[in-house]
């Protein structure tokens, strides 16, 4: 045999020496999603990655129209709020999204007001940081027509 | 309709290339995916300019013609090689080794295909602007709202995006998980090209080798099936078919070649940023080619007409709505202390056995055997080219835009990831060489005549 065919061979058999524990790996994990995932929908499974996102998107998206704009003022941690709104974002095209942790912030020409309260194992990971004054929201939601309530998110209109 | 669209796709790219590339069914599938890809979002980018709408029959409707054309101008060949159908000669080793490829595939596809769209570009910058491009119905109302999106790169190149968008308007909705699937399609289609330029230069065995060992890398492995909806795997096929063509190109000098790279490489520049550096780098070896060759305005045309057909338009389309052009420019800006902070974590990642195997191990290995060898000079264009790749990745690193630990953290191993195929593309090149120095001289086939001269044939797969 020729070196050459030698060398490429034993190089071949490093090779998968060295990659046999990274496949042998990502076949568990294949199987491990296989487990978890087959049986549930495209829905289902996109709520267990994305989290309470994938609802709060749900519940926008009946309530603001789409050319609207939501505000969505959001009790949450700093990489969460960057999260939601890119999530929002995406889930939400074409509307407006605005998504602030300060209840007195405002945008013009935003129709909609959102108010969303993370839940307490994200805030127990990724704590709020900013000012939330409970008083000062609840006096500015008092003027404002409530169009959804109670699941996820509570949503107003702007008179 | 999805997974019919990615269908189209290859047809469409099928009816595109010359039959004068002598290719595989499989090569020629893999080839057709690239070529579809490229051609579908620039006809969608026109038909965005242009004001047309993005319909159905609107789109495929030109296709049937150039269809119809085709079949006049090259008749049968159009069909080559499904017909004539000629069995691929293969060797005992072919078999297991063809199987070495197919095993990590199979191993990432069910994962892939299981898994939402979780991977955060994929949704944030890709697949955002397609599904807006989609739901739009055109590129102005997402380009005139790019201040809303800045964190979603408007100034990205369109490849992925508009090809998504093809793929919506056959669904006739924003299919997103159904559409993530171009991403294992491209890496198909990359081992497809890998297979086919290491087989032209080391035979099909070797080939094989090789392909199986690209096949079995974690990184790559990763970037099409874990990060499915990334532009990561497209633009890695890019530059591994611009590289290829552009060596095949120092090797046997047909211009068919050397436009070849220059659209590939107008390809990857029309998909990441990172492509037009390299688009930058490839259009710098062919003019020192043309020079050297003292070529004709022809050749010079065939390099210039794919960027200046697709990127001028983009670059001006960007500047109408007032799109920062890039984030930053190689080079200005530049931050030694974060050049030389990076080098390490990039080289870091490379030499990660877990990440990218032997990769640059072997890559090394031939930078040091190339004159022992007595390899030929043009051995040195691929590792030029990689090494031109990562000098733009320090390039961007040194800029300083973004804080560096975070960059270098969440993007060096896809970037290397991203010319992982060229760097191995690189021993094939050596190994060609080797071996064709190795090979005995033929016998002839029979006892010449007197007088008769005996030629000598060597084998079709010297470097």
């Amino acid at each position: 045999m020729r070196r050459s065919s030698v060398t490429v061979a034993g190089v071949l058999v490093l090779w998968m020496a060295v990659a046999a524990p990274r496949l042998q790996e990502q076949f568990h994990n294949t199987e491990k999603a296989w487990t978890e995932l087959a049986g549930l929908s495209l829905d289902e499974r996109s709520i267990r990655f994305h989290g309470r996102s994938a609802p709060l998107a749900q519940e926008l998206a009946v309530a603001v129209p789409d050319k609207g704009c939501v505000l969505l003022l959001a009790y949450t941690g700093p990489a969460a709020r960057d999260f939601y709104k890119q999530r929002l974002t995406y889930d939400l095209y074409p509307r407006r999204v605005h998504v602030v942790t300060n209840p007195r912030a405002k945008r013009r020409g935003c129709g909609y007001l959102a108010v969303f309260r993370d839940s307490p194992e994200n805030l127990n990971s990724d704590p709020f940081k900013g000012r939330w004054d409970e008083s000062a929201l609840n006096q500015r939601l008092g003027q404002l027509d409530q169009v959804v309530s109670g699941g996820t998110v509570d949503i107003y209109r702007l008179r | 309709m999805v997974y019919l669209g990615l269908l189209i796709t290859c047809l469409i790219g099928w009816i595109l290339l010359p039959p004068k590339l002598e290719l595989g069914f499989v090569a020629k599938l893999s080839f057709s995916f690239a070529a579809g890809v490229a051609a579908l979002s620039v006809q969608m980018f026109a038909y965005g300019l242009a004001g047309l709408a993005w319909s159905t029959a609107g789109l495929l409707l030109p296709w049937a013609g150039v269809a119809a054309l085709a079949a006049y101008r090259h008749r049968a060949g159009l069909l080559r090689p499904i017909v004539p159908f000629r069995a691929p000669k293969v060797s005992a080793l072919d078999v297991p080794l063809f199987l070495l490829v197919l095993i990590p595939v199979l191993i990432w596809l069910p994962y892939e295909r299981l898994m939402p769209m979780t991977a955060w570009d994929a949704w944030a910058i890709w697949l955002l602007k397609a599904k807006a491009f989609y739901l739009d119905g055109n590129l102005s109302n997402f380009l005139g709202r790019h201040r809303e999106f800045v964190n979603s790169h408007p100034g990205y190149p369109l490849l992925v995006p508009l090809h998504a968008t093809f793929l919506f308007v056959l669904q006739g909705g924003v299919a997103d998980y159904a559409v993530k699937l171009f991403s294992p399609c491209s890496f198909a289609a990359l081992l497809g090209v890998f297979h086919h330029f290491a087989r032209r230069w080391a035979g099909n065995t070797v080939a094989l080798v090789f392909t199986a060992m690209a096949a079995a890398t974690p990184m790559l492995g990763s970037l099409a099936f874990e990060y499915a909806g990334y532009a990561g795997s497209t633009l890695s096929l890019f530059l591994l078919t611009a590289a290829g063509f552009l060596y095949e190109w120092y090797r046997d000098r047909k211009l068919l070649n050397l436009a070849g790279a220059s659209v590939a490489a107008t390809a990857a520049a029309w998909t990441k940023n990172e492509g037009q550096f390299f688009l930058l780098g490839v259009l710098l070896i062919a003019t020192a080619g043309l020079l050297f060759r003292r070529q004709r305005v022809r050749a010079w045309l065939l390099v210039a007409a794919p960027p200046v057909a697709v990127l001028v338009p983009w670059f001006l389309t960007k500047q109408s709505y007032g799109i920062q052009a890039t984030e930053f420019i190689p080079g200005l800006n530049l931050r030694w202390d974060l050049f030389l902070g990076s080098l390490p974590a990039l080289l870091d990642k490379a030499f990660d056995t877990d990440l990218f195997v032997l990769t640059f191990v072997l890559f090394a290995a031939t930078l040091i055997a190339a004159k022992p060898l007595g390899a030929p000079w043009r051995v040195w264009l691929l590792p030029a080219l990689v090494f031109w790749q990562l000098l733009g990745a320090l390039l961007a690193y040194a800029s300083g835009i973004n804080d560096i630990e975070w960059w270098l953290a969440t993007s060096a191993d896809r970037v290397v990831a991203q010319i992982a195929p060229v760097a191995l593309l690189a021993p094939v090149a050596l190994v060609s060489h080797w071996l064709s120095r190795e090979a005995p001289e033929e016998p002839p086939a029979s006892v010449p005549r007197a007088g008769q001269k005996t030629k000598r044939r060597r084998k079709g797969r010297s470097s």
